[in-house]
């Protein structure tokens, strides 16, 4: 049985979270207007929103922001990420005429491409991780090793 | 009116998502599934994409304040980025720089249009940085969005195949592959995987937007 006192609170809960959310994203939302400000002001191509990445970085690596603050809002932006692809990639429809023309053509090339970005990326990742654990297990062997002499 | 457009797309992103946690089949992709219903109900109502954009602008909005705060796993991982700046800074220059130089080519091999190369260039990395990258090199920002989720789409496909068969070993380069190659839809998919290849993903995930923002304006024009 649920109480209308319980239903109250829970209500009550539901709707302080619910403006904690949309605090928080507003401050993003702000730092997003200070980063275009920046990058209209230094006329650089760097879109605004890497200088507000890199603002929210830097106040939170120094403490003028705390995660708190930001977290809840900012983690749901990025979960639900895919949901603000959608209206701008339902523009595919004003390029049917090129999709079906075309369309195999440019599905080709992106998973070609994509397939050689992975290979790439994977191999060099790997190996570097490779070498630098066997440096590290050689410097650590060493390291045993003239403990012992010692 | 304003409001119909949203609240088409939200509910039927919801079910799409619902759909997909279901099934977890690639194809069902909540992204996909969205897409396809969208467009059918559009071209059945007759109704332009003008017209959807006009309201659905305010989701896209959102976009700017998600890349903000991006700042949150790079400022919650930055301990394993310290440890394994090599494995990364070097994997995801070669990356972006192979993501360019591979899709113009590809592209022109395949006979497609100079506007469609550009636009096809900085497609590996997240939406909102891919379309802005896109607008600055003269490409067509709304068709780099469409090409950012196919590449998506297809690195979930690729992704997992390419790690078994090249004997991809670290968490590190399993990481970068998905961060590096399919953006958010492959941060997802890594996450799956397990904790440390999410995070990594998600760290080469903005790391490899920087290094596209860096690369594209100067690597485009010499091969266009």
């Amino acid at each position: 049985m649920v109480t209308p006192m319980q239903h109250w609170s829970w209500m009550r809960q539901k709707t302080v979270s619910f403006v904690v959310i949309v605090l928080q994203i507003a401050i993003l939302y702000g730092l997003a207007d200070v980063g275009g400000l920046i990058s209209k002001l230094l006329h650089t191509p760097v879109p605004g929103s890497i200088f507000g990445l890199m603002l929210l970085f830097l106040l939170l690596q120094f403490r003028v922001l705390k995660l708190e603050w930001i977290a809840r809002g900012g983690e749901l932006l990025i979960r639900e990420m895919l949901l603000f692809f959608v209206p701008s990639s339902v523009g595919i429809m004003t390029y049917g005429h090129l999709m079906l023309h075309e369309g195999l053509q440019i599905l080709v090339t992106i998973v070609t491409s994509t397939a050689i970005v992975m290979l790439v990326t994977g191999t060099i990742a790997d190996n570097i991780w490779n070498a630098r654990q066997r440096h590290r297990s050689q410097r650590m062997a060493h390291h045993d090793a003239s403990e012992v002499a010692s | 009116m304003t409001w119909l457009g949203i609240v088409s797309t939200l509910i039927c992103y919801w079910v799409c998502k619902k759909l997909y946690q279901r099934f977890h089949y690639v194809f069902f992709n909540p992204v996909l599934t969205c897409l396809a219903v969208l467009i059918t109900f559009l071209a059945l109502t007759h109704v332009s994409y003008h017209t959807y954009l006009a309201s659905g602008k305010w989701l896209t909005d959102m976009l700017s304040p998600a890349t903000v705060a991006l700042a949150i796993p790079l400022y919650r991982n930055v301990h394993i980025f310290k440890t394994h700046w090599l494995e990364f800074l070097v994997s995801l220059i070669c990356g972006a720089a192979a993501a360019i130089v591979s899709s113009i080519l590809l592209a022109r091999l395949m006979r497609l249009g100079g506007m469609i190369a550009i636009s096809v260039a900085p497609r590996s990395v997240t939406t909102p940085i891919a379309m802005d990258i896109s607008q600055t090199i003269g490409g067509i920002p709304t068709l780099t969005a469409v090409f950012v989720i196919i590449t998506g789409i297809s690195g979930v496909v690729i992704g997992p195949l390419m790690i078994r068969y090249v004997r991809i070993r670290s968490a590190v380069a399993k990481g970068a592959i998905f961060g590096m190659g399919c953006h958010g839809i492959g941060t997802a998919r890594a996450f799956e995987i397990g904790q440390m290849e999410g995070t990594c993903s998600s760290l080469s995930m903005v790391i490899a937007a920087f290094m596209t923002l860096a690369l594209a304006p100067s690597l485009v024009p010499l091969l266009t």
